[in-house]
Parts: C-alpha cells; sequence; structure tokens
C-alpha cells in the first residue's frame, strides 16, 4: 500500500498504440461483462447487474474493467499474489480457472461474490489475467440469500470457497461445480451462474489473446505499463493542483446491536506533494456481528472516494492507486480479521466514504455531496403456494443522494459504493408470491437546506403466501445522514410492519429472520440525506415547487424554510418566522 | 406520368433531395438549406425547384418519403409539452425513480433529466392488475373523472396514461382513453399499452410519456406539413421514416412520434444497405462520421440489428429502433493533451462557428479536421469543391500549439496522434456493435459516409482487419437516398410467459392469431396490399431463470413438433451470441409479428464497366503523411473524372463534393458499375 513513482518513456507512435491497445483492453472487459449480465440466472446479477469484469496485468494490477458496482474496484487486487502464495509461483497455467468468494484470502469481500480468474498464455507466457465477480442469490450459511445480518463468524454466512481450481486444462471439473451447488438453496441457479461466468472467462482469454496475435506481446506488455503510468501521472498531476492539506472526518453507524455502544469510523487524511495518505486509526473494533468490511472493500472505498473527490475521469486502472496509501488498525471494524463476519459490509463501506467526503467536503467543495446513503436491503425467502417452488427475492432499495454545492439532491438514488438497479415491479410481482401497494418518494425525508437532501423511497410489499422469512439490513435508523454548511440532516428510515393497522410495529435496523404471513405488510422506507447551507435562503417558489410535487409538507415549509405556502393559490411567501 | 419518387432527409443545416424517375433509373441529388423553424417549408421550396429545373409537374410525384429531426430536436432542446400523467395509485414516482441508478458513477454533479410531468401533475387512480391481468381492483371511474377534469383545467394539453401490468390487459387503460374523450376532447393522449405493451414499468411509462410530450408538436408539424405537400398539387400521400428503418403513414406518426427519433439515422443505414446490396455485399457495418458524431451499426444479410431500449438524451426509450451507435467524436472534435500525457479527441467539438482551426472562422483549437489538414489528406483546396477554403498554417499553429508542445513531438507527429486517437474512439465503437455482440468484423464490409467517414474509413478498416471498404456515390445524401428504398413496416408485440416444453401450434396461434389481424388491419391503413404484404413471427425466449431474452425469428412453419424446433432455434442463436449454450428448459416471454409492406424499389443504373480497365492517375500528387509516420506522394483524384471499372492504387486522395476518401499504401481503389468506390487491400 506504499505510493510509487511512475516512469515516463514514450513516443507519440507507442501512445497511439498504447491508446489502440487500451480500447481493446477495455472492449474485452465490456464483452465479458454485457456476457455475464444477459446470461446469468440469479436476480442480482441478470437484472440488477452486480457483477463486474476486469482485465489485470500478469502482476495482478487491474488495468480495464467494466464495473457497475466501484464496491468491487479493490475486490481482486491481491488475489493474484494470493493465488500464488497458495499454489506456488506457477500456480497459473494455460487453461486454468480459479474460483473463490473468501474476503480473507484475496477473493471476494463478502461471501455471496463469488470470483473466477484465469490467467491468459500467449505459448508459455503469462500475459494478462482476466477474471469477473458476480453476487450468487445464496451460497449457504444460516439464512436463505446468505447476507445473515447476526452471524457473528464468517461460518455462519455461508460456504466459505479459498481460490481453488475450478477448471484445469480448459475442462471445467465438474466435481467442483456440484461441491458448490450442493451448498446453496438454489443448486439450479449456481450451475447456470458459473456457467455464465465462465463463459465470461472464455471471452475475456479470447479476445486478450487477439490483441497478442495482432500487435505482438512486447506491445501489449508496454502498453499496460504505459497505462499503468499514466493512471499514476493523471492522479499525481492533479494532486499536485491542490496545497498540502490534512483534514481529519468521522462517520457514526447505527449502534452496536450486542454491545449497544457507538460504531464510528474516524478518518485522517494527509495530501503532500503528489500523494495522498488515509489513516482510519480511532475506528471502532470489529463486531460480532455482519457489518464487518474486509481490506479489499476498504481498498474499493478509498480509491473511489478519490477518484470521484478529485477527478471523476481518472482511467479506472490500478495506475492511480500508485499515488494513494491506506491504513487501518488491524482488526477494526473497517480492517477486520478473520472470522469476523462480513456479509452485510457494503453498508459500512459507504460510511467509509461519507467519514472521507466529510473530511474533505471543504477541500473539494464542488464534487463532494452531503452524507448520504439510506439503502434497506431486503430478503423474502419462502415457498410460493402459486408455482410449487422455494424463492429467494431480495433487492437493495436505494435512498437519497447528498445535495450538491450548486443543486439539490437526487431522490431514491443509488449512492457511492453500490449501483444496482431495482428490480422492476413487473417482474418481481410476475415471479414472486408478493404484491407492491406503493412506490412514493418520503415526504420531508431530504434534510433541508438551500439544495436539499435526496429524498428516500417508500415501498410496501404484501405477502401473497404464508410464512415468508425476512431478513432486513441497513444504517440509519437511528443516527441520520449528515447535511453540511447549516443544512440540516435526512430523515431516517425504517422497517415497518403492517403499517397503519392496529398490530403495526417497527423492527430494528438488522433483523436476521422475521416470519410473516399472507395478507402481511412490509414496509420499507429508506433515508434521505443531508441538506446544504441555510434553508432560509431556499428561494420560496422552489419550496413551493416542492410542495406542490409532495416532496415537502406544508408544515416543514413553514417551520423549516420559514415559507408559508398557500396551496390553493400555488403562491409561497418568506415569513422570517424563525423555526 | 406519376414517376417520380422522392426522398427527403432534413438534417440540422440542410435538407436533402433524392429523387429517382422509376422510368429511366435517373438518380438525381439536391441539397438546400435547412428552414429549422418549419422543416416542412425547406422541403416545399426544394420541391418545387426541384420540379422546375427537371420541367416536371407536382402531379408526377409518385412517392415522397421524409426523415425529420423535429422530434428528436424536440427532445434535445426540451421543447415537448408538458404531460398529465394518469398513473396507479402508489406509483407516481416511478418515473422519478427510473431503475434507482446514478447518471454517473463518479461525476455526483452528473444529473438526470428533467422529468416531463411537472410534479403535481401526476395523478394517481385508484385501479389495480395483476401480472396475469385480472383485475385486482377495478377502475375508480369517478375519481379519475375527477382526475381528468382537474389536468384540463389546470392546462395539461397532452397526457400519458401509464397504468401497472397494462401490457397483459388494457382495459383499465382504454377506459381511461374514453374518459379523456368525454372530458377533454382536444387533449393529446398516448396509453402505455399502446406505446410499447411490454412488461418492465419504467421504460414503458417513459417511453409514454414522451410519446405524450412530442405529440402536439409533431402533430402541429405532420400536419403542416402534410398541408403544404397537398397545395403543391403532389397526389400521393406522404410517408415518414421511423426509427426501425420502416415508413409509415403520418397518421401512424402522429400517434406514435416516439418512433420517430432516430428517423435520420435509420434512413442512413437503410441507405447504406442498398447501395451495397446493389455492390454485392449484404453484410455490413455502417460508418457515418459527422461533424460532431458519428454512428455505427451493423446490418446482417440486409438485415439491420433492431435494439428496443436506448437512451436518448438522458431519456430511456422502448422502441423498435435500428441499432445505431453514436459516439460524441466527429471532424470537429477538439484534441487536447491531458494530465497524463495523453491525446484527448472529443466530447467538446468546435461546432460550426468558429469551427476548426483551419476554417479560419476565428477557432484556435485544433480539432480532427485540422490534423488531417496538417496531415495532407485534405488538400487546401477546401471543402465543397473549393466553396470553403482550408487554411493549412492555422491548423499548423492550433496542433503545435495545443498538441505538438505539450507533447515534445512534431506538429505531423501531433496531428498523426490526433487521427490515430479518434480511429481508436471508432475502433472501439464498432467493437461494440460486432465484436461485443458475436459478430466477426472481418466477415463485414464496412460503408463509409458522413462528411469525414470516407476520410478515416480505410485505416479503420484496417485496424479492424475489415478487407473492404465501400464509399457510395452521394456519401452526403445517403439518408435522402435511403428514403426511396425503405419499406413501409412496423411490429405487434403481446407479453405471455410460457415454457416452451410445453408449447403446441394451437397455443402459439392463440397469441399470434390476435397480433397477425393487426398487422393486417395496419398493413391495410398503409395501402399495401397482396403481394407486397409480408408477415413474420418471432418470440422472445430465455433460459428458465434468465432476465434478458433473444428474438427467435420463426420459419413459415415450426412443423409437428414446435417446442422441440424452438428450442434447436434459441440454442443455436445462445451460442452465436454469447458462446455457449445447453438443453436446459426455455421459456416464451413475448410474441412479435412484424409486418412489412414491400415498396416498389426504385433501380438505379448501372454503367458497364470498359476493358480493360485502366488505372487513373490522377492529375496531381501531393505530400500525405501516413498513420506510420511516412510522409508519402500521393495521387489526388477527383471522383468525377473516375469512370466504372478504373482503378486507383494507394496511397491516394480521391475528392469529390461532399467528401474526401483516403486510400491508403498497399490498398486499392476501384468504382463499381453503380459509382460506388471499392477498397481493398492488395494481395
Amino acid at each position: 500500500m506504499k505510493p510509487r513513482r511512475a516512469r515516463s518513456t514514450r513516443t507519440a507512435g507507442d501512445q497511439i498504440r498504447t491508446q489502440v491497445i487500451a480500447k481493446m483492453l477495455d472492449s474485452a472487459a465490456e464483452e465479458m461483462d454485457v456476457a455475464l449480465v444477459k446470461t446469468s440466472f440469479s436476480p442480482g446479477i441478470k437484472e440488477r447487474a452486480d457483477c463486474s469484469t476486469a482485465v489485470f496485468t500478469p502482476a495482478g494490477e487491474m488495468i480495464a474493467q467494466a464495473a457497475h458496482a466501484p464496491i468491487h474496484l479493490g475486490a481482486l487486487s491481491s488475489l493474484v499474489h494470493e493465488i500464488q502464495g497458495r499454489h506456488g509461483a506457477d500456480a497459473f497455467r494455460d487453461g486454468d480457472i480459479y474460483m473463490t468468494n473468501d474476503p480473507y484470502t484475496g477473493g471476494g469481500s463478502h461471501l455471496n461474490d463469488l470470483v473466477l480468474i484465469a490467467p491468459v498464455f500467449a505459448g508459455k507466457k503469462l500475459v494478462a489475467v482476466v477474471g469477473n465477480i458476480a453476487h450468487h442469490s445464496d451460497v449457504g450459511g444460516a439464512v436463505a440469500g446468505s447476507e445473515y445480518a447476526n452471524s457473528i463468524s464468517i461460518y455462519q454466512d455461508g460456504l466459505r470457497v479459498p481460490p481453488v481450481h475450478l477448471a484445469r486444462g480448459g475442462k471445467v471439473d465438474p466435481d467442483m461445480v456440484d461441491f458448490f451447488m450442493h451448498n446453496s438453496r438454489l443448486p439450479e441457479e449456481r450451475r447456470g451462474d458459473v456457467r455464465a461466468q465462465v463463459g465470461a472467462i472464455n471471452i475475456g482469454v479470447r479476445r486478450v489473446l487477439e490483441i497478442v496475435e495482432r500487435y505482438g506481446l512486447p506491445a501489449l506488455s508496454a502498453a499496460m505499463t504505459e497505462l499503468l503510468d499514466y493512471g499514476e501521472r493523471r492522479i499525481r498531476a492533479a494532486l499536485r493542483d491542490v496545497p498540502d492539506f490534512s483534514v481529519s472526518g468521522e462517520e457514526l453507524l447505527d449502534p452496536d446491536k450486542r454491545a449497544g455502544g457507538v460504531v464510528r469510523i474516524a478518518v485522517k487524511v494527509v495530501k503532500r506533494g503528489d500523494a495522498i495518505a488515509f489513516d482510519f486509526a480511532g475506528t471502532s473494533p470489529q463486531l460480532e456481528e455482519g457489518r464487518n468490511v474486509p481490506e479489499s472493500a476498504l481498498l474499493a472505498s478509498v480509491y473511489y472516494s478519490v477518484k470521484a473527490l478529485v477527478d471523476p475521469t481518472l482511467p479506472t486502472n490500478a495506475g492511480y492507486y500508485r499515488a494513494i496509501s491506506v491504513s487501518a488498525p488491524p482488526g477494526c471494524l473497517i480492517n477486520a480479521r478473520p472470522p469476523a463476519a462480513v456479509g452485510t459490509r457494503v453498508g459500512t463501506a459507504q460510511f467509509i466514504v461519507n467519514a472521507i467526503f466529510h473530511a474533505m467536503a471543504p477541500l473539494f467543495p464542488l464534487r463532494a455531496i452531503t452524507g448520504c446513503d439510506g439503502r434497506r436491503k431486503i430478503i423474502f425467502t419462502g415457498h410460493d403456494t402459486r408455482a410449487d417452488k422455494f424463492f429467494v427475492y431480495y433487492e437493495s432499495l436505494s435512498g437519497g443522494s447528498g445535495a450538491r454545492h450548486n443543486k439539490d439532491g437526487l431522490s431514491g438514488t443509488m449512492v457511492h459504493m453500490m449501483n444496482v438497479t431495482n428490480l422492476p415491479v413487473e417482474c418481481l410481482e410476475m415471479e414472486f408470491p408478493l404484491l407492491v401497494e406503493q412506490v412514493r418518494l418520503r415526504c420531508d425525508s431530504g434534510g433541508a437546506g438551500r439544495y436539499r437532501g435526496g429524498l428516500g423511497v417508500r415501498r410496501d410489499y404484501r405477502m401473497l403466501t404464508d410464512r415468508v422469512r425476512m431478513t432486513m439490513i441497513a444504517e440509519r435508523t437511528t443516527v441520520p445522514n449528515w447535511g453540511l454548511d447549516g443544512g440540516a440532516g435526512g430523515g431516517l428510515g425504517a422497517f415497518v410492519l403492517d403499517p397503519g393497522a392496529p398490530v403495526e410495529r417497527r423492527v430494528e435496523s438488522r433483523v436476521g429472520d422475521v416470519e410473516l404471513t399472507r395478507g402481511q405488510v412490509a414496509s420499507i422506507q429508506t433515508a434521505g440525506a443531508g441538506g446544504i447551507g441555510d434553508p432560509r435562503g431556499r428561494p420560496p417558489e422552489l419550496v413551493l415547487a416542492d410542495v406542490l410535487e409532495g416532496k415537502v409538507s406544508l408544515e416543514a415549509a413553514r417551520d423549516d424554510y420559514g415559507v408559508d405556502i398557500d396551496f390553493a393559490a400555488r403562491t409561497a411567501r418568506r415569513t422570517g418566522r424563525k423555526a | 406520368m406519376t414517376t417520380l419518387r422522392t426522398g427527403v432527409d432534413v438534417g440540422g443545416t440542410f435538407t436533402d433531395f433524392c429523387v429517382v424517375d422509376a422510368r429511366t433509373g435517373a438518380l438525381h441529388v439536391f441539397k438546400r438549406p435547412s428552414t429549422p423553424h418549419d422543416q416542412s417549408e425547406g422541403i416545399a421550396i426544394g420541391l418545387e425547384q426541384l420540379l422546375r429545373r427537371e420541367g416536371r409537374a407536382p402531379a408526377s410525384v409518385a412517392f415522397l418519403a421524409h426523415g425529420t429531426t423535429v422530434a428528436t430536436n424536440a427532445l434535445l432542446e426540451q421543447k415537448g409539452a408538458p404531460v398529465g400523467l394518469l398513473t396507479t395509485e402508489g406509483f407516481r414516482d416511478v418515473l422519478e425513480l427510473g431503475r434507482q441508478v446514478r447518471p454517473d458513477i463518479y461525476d455526483l454533479s452528473a444529473d438526470k433529466p428533467p422529468l416531463l410531468v411537472p410534479g403535481p401533475w401526476r395523478v394517481e387512480v385508484r385501479e389495480r392488475l395483476g401480472g396475469d391481468g385480472r383485475v385486482l381492483m377495478p377502475l375508480d371511474e369517478a375519481q379519475a373523472r375527477g382526475a381528468i377534469r382537474r389536468l384540463r383545467d389546470e392546462g395539461a394539453m397532452a397526457i400519458a396514461v401509464c397504468l401497472l401490468h397494462s401490457y397483459a390487459n388494457p382495459v383499465h387503460e382504454q377506459r381511461l382513453k374514453a374518459l379523456i374523450r368525454e372530458e377533454h376532447p382536444e387533449a393529446y393522449v398516448s396509453l402505455s399499452s399502446e406505446v410499447m405493451p411490454e412488461f418492465r414499468e419504467f421504460e414503458r411509462f417513459s417511453s409514454t410519456v414522451l410519446n405524450s410530450a412530442l405529440g402536439p408538436i409533431i402533430r402541429r408539424y405532420l400536419r403542416g406539413f402534410a398541408g403544404r405537400v397537398e397545395r403543391l398539387g403532389v397526389p400521393e400521400a406522404p410517408r415518414i421514416m421511423r426509427s426501425n428503418g420502416g415508413i409509415m403513414s403520418l397518421a401512424q406518426a402522429e400517434a406514435l412520434p416516439v418512433s420517430l427519433l432516430l428517423s435520420g439515422p435509420a434512413a442512413g443505414v437503410v441507405g447504406a444497405i442498398h447501395v451495397a446490396h446493389q455492390a454485392g455485399c449484404d453484410d455490413i457495418i455502417t460508418f457515418d462520421m459527422g461533424g460532431t458524431s458519428t454512428d455505427v451499426s451493423l446490418v446482417r444479410q440486409g438485415h439491420p440489428s433492431v435494439g428496443r431500449v436506448r437512451r436518448l438524451a438522458g431519456y430511456d426509450i422502448k422502441q423498435p429502433m435500428v441499432d445505431v451507435h453514436s459516439i460524441g467524436a466527429g471532424g470537429g472534435s477538439l484534441a487536447r493533451v491531458d494530465r497524463g500525457g495523453f491525446i484527448q479527441v472529443g466530447p467538446e467539438s468546435a461546432g460550426a462557428l468558429p469551427g476548426p482551426a483551419c476554417y479560419g472562422h476565428g477557432g484556435e483549437l485544433p480539432a480532427v479536421t485540422d490534423a488531417n489538414v496538417l496531415t495532407g489528406r485534405l488538400g487546401p483546396a477546401g471543402l465543397l469543391g473549393g466553396a470553403m477554403k482550408l487554411d493549412a498554417e492555422r491548423a499548423q499553429r492550433a496542433v503545435a500549439k495545443h498538441v505538438a508542445e505539450p507533447l515534445g513531438v512534431s506538429a505531423v507527429d501531433a496531428a498523426l496522434g490526433v487521427i490515430a486517437v479518434v480511429n481508436a474512439t471508432m475502433l472501439g465503437a464498432v467493437r461494440r456493435i460486432s465484436v461485443e455482440r458475436g459478430h466477426d468484423p472481418r466477415r463485414f464490409t464496412l460503408v463509409a459516409f458522413g462528411g469525414a467517414g470516407p476520410l478515416h474509413a480505410a485505416e479503420l478498416a484496417r485496424a479492424l482487419q475489415i478487407p473492404t471498404v465501400l464509399v457510395p456515390e452521394y456519401p452526403g445524401v445517403l439518408s435522402a437516398l435511403g428514403l426511396l428504398v425503405s419499406d413501409v413496416r412496423t411490429e405487434f408485440s403481446a407479453t405471455r410467459v410460457m415454457p416452451t416444453r410445453s408449447t403446441a401450434t394451437r397455443q402459439l396461434d392463440a397469441v399470434f392469431r390476435p397480433l397477425e389481424r393487426e398487422a393486417g388491419a395496419w398493413l391495410a391503413r398503409e395501402a399495401v396490399t397482396g403481394a407486397r404484404r409480408s408477415i413474420t413471427r418471432a418470440v422472445d425466449m430465455r433460459y428458465v431463470g434468465q432476465n434478458h431474452e433473444l428474438t427467435v425469428t420463426l420459419p413459415a412453419a415450426l412443423g409437428a413438433a414446435p417446442a422441440a424446433t424452438l428450442g434447436r432455434l434459441f440454442a443455436a442463436l445462445h451460442r452465436r451470441v454469447y458462446g455457449h449454450a445447453d438443453e436446459g428448459p426455455t421459456e416464451i416471454i413475448a410474441f412479435r409479428v412484424f409486418a412489412v409492406g414491400a415498396i416498389a424499389r426504385p433501380r438505379f443504373t448501372a454503367t458497364q464497366p470498359t476493358t480493360p480497365a485502366p488505372v487513373a492517375h490522377g492529375r496531381s500528387v501531393r505530400p500525405v503523411w501516413l498513420a506510420t509516420g511516412r510522409r508519402a506522394q500521393c495521387r489526388i483524384v477527383q471522383r468525377d473524372a473516375l469512370r466504372p471499372g478504373q482503378r486507383v492504387a494507394g496511397p491516394a486522395v480521391i475528392e469529390q463534393m461532399d467528401t474526401t476518401t483516403l486510400v491508403l499504401d498497399g490498398q486499392g481503389a476501384r468504382m463499381d458499375a453503380y459509382r460506388n468506390l471499392i477498397i481493398t487491400e492488395a494481395s
């Protein structure tokens, strides 16, 4: 994790070839991605694209990727070394495919994410590595869907696969597929997903070999080196443009479920010259629940933050990582050690980003956004009596996105490390015994401000079959998203069962296993983001528009924004009254 | 005698006419400035001029087809009508939420496009259908009537009706339409079950709202256009090009403006298919490079790839559309050196004003065109047959200052770098539509058009190992030409999920027959009769458990075991597209019926090549820098001077009014019987 300097040797001709090869590498990653999404079976991959594909140098540095979710950025970075460490220096042979889902041996970041990687050989020479990562809907463990909020160790999360051979000599080992399938509640889906991932790997291998055939191995190697150096030059130039700084930030999560204590992520960011260092000393220790973050996901969170804050146009390759160093106490929440459970790590990773944004917002006001991620994850499983089959339905529902320096935050939008789509209601009602009764933005959930935070969403599901088991995972049930410069925090999220009925009850942030019966309603209410600037500086006509659109109530217009609305006449007037 | 067939394509700058006399096969092309305030004015003026020039009466026009950018411009310029939305209770925010992904992963300042429905006009109505089309809650008509009256009273002139699961049963949407007709007869109304009767609510709702937003503008435009044409005395009802590569009546266009959004690019692809077919190639990749953007698309066996979902100006649209992949790079794209020392080209463009530095209109920044001037690929005589001079010194200064100096290389090397980078971008675009979808570009012919296409095609083809490049005779008016040769075309679909295993001919027929009746009625409305009709069946299929479908076109008869035939056809397609397939169970998701009315296709005149094929040497030579960095003395040949059968050995530059064609060292160009240039590698 130490920064290193770039060399700079290039001629116009080299550069031209490098840029052509870069396009072909990008195209290889894209093609793997398209094939994976379109041929997979897990709803998370096929409909929500919770997967990424990448091409690596022989040394394992990521050179091209097609990523939907930045959480996958760092996931594969140390895998090549891990495999060589376990299987010896000549671990890679032509036709090999390795598979792993183990967060602690270099691969994925939670057990659902199955990683496949394969070496690309030109003759006897290892020229590249291609890989993909995809979220499988179930890999065993205590609950269907394998993201058990109450896990006290990773052994409760599901089947743990260290980097092992899935294929040798181009032949997939059927025993390994059987073994993997056998540990899932949805074995046939596993077979289909693994086949889709292998298909994508084969495409990647073929495309990289075409580059070698076309331009020769020396040109490919030189291009890879140059592309990484280029990424490094870009980040270092961008960092040099900014005065040196040393800033700190912190982020609080919902309290520790067992001990009830504060859960904190602390960060100190020091930028000197053309390098930037992140130190997470002061972060809470790892927890006996699924919210811990393995190192790969920590790195991904830092890499994402730097790109979003310093320069969103940085090339997405590992070159820019070289200017970044990261340290976090081993055994802390965000650098967890085995056997800490990490099933729901992405929820925490979001707040690593928030902590960094909190620290760096004053220095990068044009790109920073307010505190956000009001996401709620739900898993419904049970027996669908209509089709007489077992089902697993899961979904991450977005909250509001943070306010920007000159505009409101986006409502109901995925933020930071996540960017998966929702499942269309028409798809899910066809496939699962659920009826969605509403999908609406939540009035007053966006933090008030000159620029308002994005709103959270309410989605209500009615059960159409008996004995549906439900898992719920979220943050922002007790600690709100923060605002900036006088903007208010965002509205809290909630899980509510049977809203409006006499038996209505709220359930806590992370619930492992609740049973619902036919006719019951589960209401998922995601949190809003913080606002920026004094709400009383928001022009009354914008407050009026929000009221007319149902985003702000008349009461909040008056109390938070100091604006009286005449709904019938559609006029707004600032009263000057203090909230 | 009614023998003139006319295609008119209206672009931002020029209105292009292409006219064929059906008696003689003679082809005339004609350009005049566009009239952006009302495109039909330029069409009428141009038609009149054209008829006068040819000494023909308006009554001699047998066919008139129009490619229009009115819908596209209205969308890009946010000029659509504000829309009132009627939707299922609980779902008013579907449009704002979309698929919940953010517009850009890392650039957090990026926004989604503005909603076309103002907040208070998102109105919920009490009703609910299930996924199987069953009515779970009947429509509350009294409440709906109240909602419609409110929209009317608040001035909504366009209404979109978007109900959940309406693809499975349109009953409530139809009823709402009837209520709107009663309460607010002037409103332009779109139903989601008519615009796109397929599942996945966000994309369907988005398309329907867009259709309504464009409706009033398109209705006004088309009625004005029809009036002008009628007043001119043209006897034939004009037709409009739609995004799927077919033409349709003005009445259908008025009901479905969202299907006009790719009118122009689709016409270009159809034109390319036609000229390539005459030259004997039916597998082509079209390469249309203009000033600010480039469109590429893939055509197999004479059929364009048709996609159904795409994003335009940030809006999600689901409609059958020729699958044209657009990238924001063209001749006017600006080049710069970034902080990492790489040349970047675009997406910023010099535009028409000030334009590239070499135009001498005050542009200081180097564009791709400047790099072409500096390397001798574009000649000093300039564009448009010399009407527009190019200033090589300004081009040199701009490239030197903004590219060569920061890189520490010569201006020529810098210019070659700029060209190579833009070509690499094109290469990425072509790979995306070919390699990434299971097609090997080496089996295709590259058809190059647009002002800059022929200048970059030879290098692009070589990089992709495409063996042949075809440059049509009139690369600047290919869209207008496409209008002359487009069939009447539409499709009807129904979402029905059924396992393939248990399908019997009877079940398939039960779904297909009503669609075919609709198709027949539509063809009748479009005045297509008898042998000119063709109706084909297709199904969208997938493996049980997948969520993305492939469209399998069905043969006329499926035989005694339809399930087995379907499974086999699907597996073959899946293998071609994704590289693998197996015996797993499959299901049908949607049924499609394609209706095509073949139009009487004009034949263009072929000139038999003279023998033996002479070699054209050109009148002059000029130094041109090739990609290798070599300075070569290139033959400069005027295309007008070439005759069918003549050959030009590369390196050469072939100049004509609306484009310049570069032939590389080691390549040769030949003019074929239809005056196309065919460039191949000399073996």
